[in-house]
């Protein structure tokens, strides 16, 4: 069975050259703004692309990710993602302060789509821990990653740097398969939009930096040298 | 030959000038790594309001020594301050709704905004037209015709509500509903910026003549200057989390 790609071949090669691992669980960590829903967008894209069942779990309107998606040069205009969002154009309408209606929906959306791939993507991780208590959200999540896990299934979360305390995050590092993070270095007179995949199943540590940008193709990755 | 008063203004000119320039040179710098267009427009605000600010130095300068400027520049400087900085605010309220966990949009701006805009863009004109209307040459005296001070009391009064009004009850409001630390550390510090910058205009009548400058007149327009370029410097250097390599594993 093949890996399923990430969308950005570059990304691609950097884990290993197919994408990321099988029934595993993603979390892009970054600062707001830098593009880290990028990712999602991209995997969503690729998702429907190869006709795999793709879920968009957004505590946004449909019509606000689609114009941020436009910004990225992805199109979801012939091929529409399941959305799960705050608006009442969304074929599940999100109600980001019930958890047990989250997880019901999602496992009834796997249910349902069990014969397919399915990708599920989301940025509602940042309001859950900022309406919960983490320990609340560690535990939401760890039973959804098990019921998820059980199907052909990947989720890609983001995180927002700088809005929740280090062991939060730490937690939330742990408790995910893959790490990437997207994070701004200043260096001198100069800001360095840089990328590390901090850890990721099934792939050997890399310790290393990578120089990345944003182009209407996907992502562009260099190996950043200091 | 160039009086040591005048040599001091030059230099107070200079350091302000430097200062704010800095600041908008991070801003900028930031802007360029950002991905989003929101995040970019408010980088995009704090940059401009460094280069109004750096402007309006430069035009502070050559008003009282060269005697140059064929218009009043106070006025018009003020107008296009109050407008760089009510796109700031606009950027800010918007990048807090997002912030906000359920999306709150505090005194329902997204609505608001649209209402504001045309308002402020008219007052902004008129304080920008009367300012037209000032002495062509010789001390800042602000406004001369009935025309002149009627439509520039009109503007001024109601841009100078308008603006503080948002930018210091719903601002602080809807940074604190968001739960960003990273924007309420931008939002802190580009209120320093504002209160130096009134701080230096308030004590102006105090320190000096309306027809000619003075020592102390400088000395408050320097730490002003200072006060509100570093200000701004820390509201762009906290328009995201910003980390070093030294200091990561």
């Amino acid at each position: 069975m093949n890996m399923p790609s990430s969308g950005i071949i570059p990304l691609d090669k950097l884990l290993g050259g197919e994408g990321y691992p099988e029934r595993s669980s993603i979390l892009v960590v970054g600062p707001p703004g830098i593009g880290k829903e990028a990712l999602g967008y991209w995997f969503t894209h690729i998702g429907l692309v190869q006709n795999d069942f793709s879920i968009y779990v957004t505590r946004l309107s449909s019509r606000e990710v689609l114009q941020d998606v436009k910004a990225f040069g992805v199109d979801f205009s012939q091929r529409v993602p399941f959305w799960y969002a705050s608006d009442n154009n969304a074929q599940v309408k999100l109600n980001i302060n019930d958890l047990a209606a989250l997880s019901y929906n999602i496992k009834d959306i796997l249910k349902k789509n069990s014969e397919r791939r399915i990708r599920i993507v989301t940025d509602v991780l940042s309001s859950l821990l900022m309406l919960n208590p983490p320990e609340t959200i560690y535990k939401f999540l760890t039973q959804l990653f098990e019921d998820v896990k059980q199907y052909d299934a990947i989720t890609l979360a983001t995180l927002e740097e700088g809005m929740h305390p280090p062991q939060v995050l730490a937690a939330m590092q742990q408790l995910f398969d893959g790490v990437i993070e997207l994070r701004l270095y200043e260096e001198g007179l100069r800001v360095l939009p840089l990328l590390r995949v901090r850890k990721m199943r099934g792939i050997a540590p890399q310790p290393g930096y990578y120089n990345f940008t944003f182009v209407k193709t996907g992502m562009e990755i260099s190996a950043y040298g200091k | 030959m160039v009086s040591s008063l005048d040599a001091f203004s030059y230099l107070v000119g200079i350091i302000t000038i430097s200062i704010q320039g800095y600041s908008t040179y991070w801003a900028l710098t930031i802007r360029r790594t950002l991905f989003i267009h929101l995040y970019r427009a408010q980088a995009l605000g704090i940059a401009i309001v460094g280069l109004v600010y750096a402007a309006s130095e430069l035009g502070s300068v050559l008003y009282y020594n060269a005697r140059v400027l064929t218009f009043n520049p106070i006025l018009s400087v003020i107008a296009l301050a109050l407008l760089c900085i009510f796109y700031w605010i606009d950027k800010s309220m918007s990048s807090a709704r997002r912030s906000n966990p359920l999306l709150r949009d505090t005194a329902k701006w997204s609505k608001a905004r649209i209402a504001l805009w045309p308002l402020i863009v008219v007052m902004e004109s008129l304080l920008f037209g009367s300012s037209l209307l000032g002495e062509f040459s010789g001390p800042p005296v602000p406004l001369s015709g009935v025309e002149g001070i009627i439509l520039g009391l009109f503007g001024f009064l109601l841009a100078l509500i308008v603006v503080p009004l948002v930018g210091v009850l719903l601002l602080p409001l809807a940074s604190r509903r968001s739960g960003d630390a990273t924007l309420r550390r931008q939002i802190r510090w580009f209120g320093a910026f504002a209160l130096f910058v009134f701080g230096t205009v308030l004590l102006a009548p105090f320190t000096g003549s309306a027809t000619a400058t003075t020592f102390a007149q400088q000395v408050v327009g320097l730490v002003g200057g200072s006060g509100a370029g570093y200000a701004l410097y820390r509201s762009a250097k906290s328009l995201v989390p910003l980390n070093k390599m030294a200091g990561t594993e």
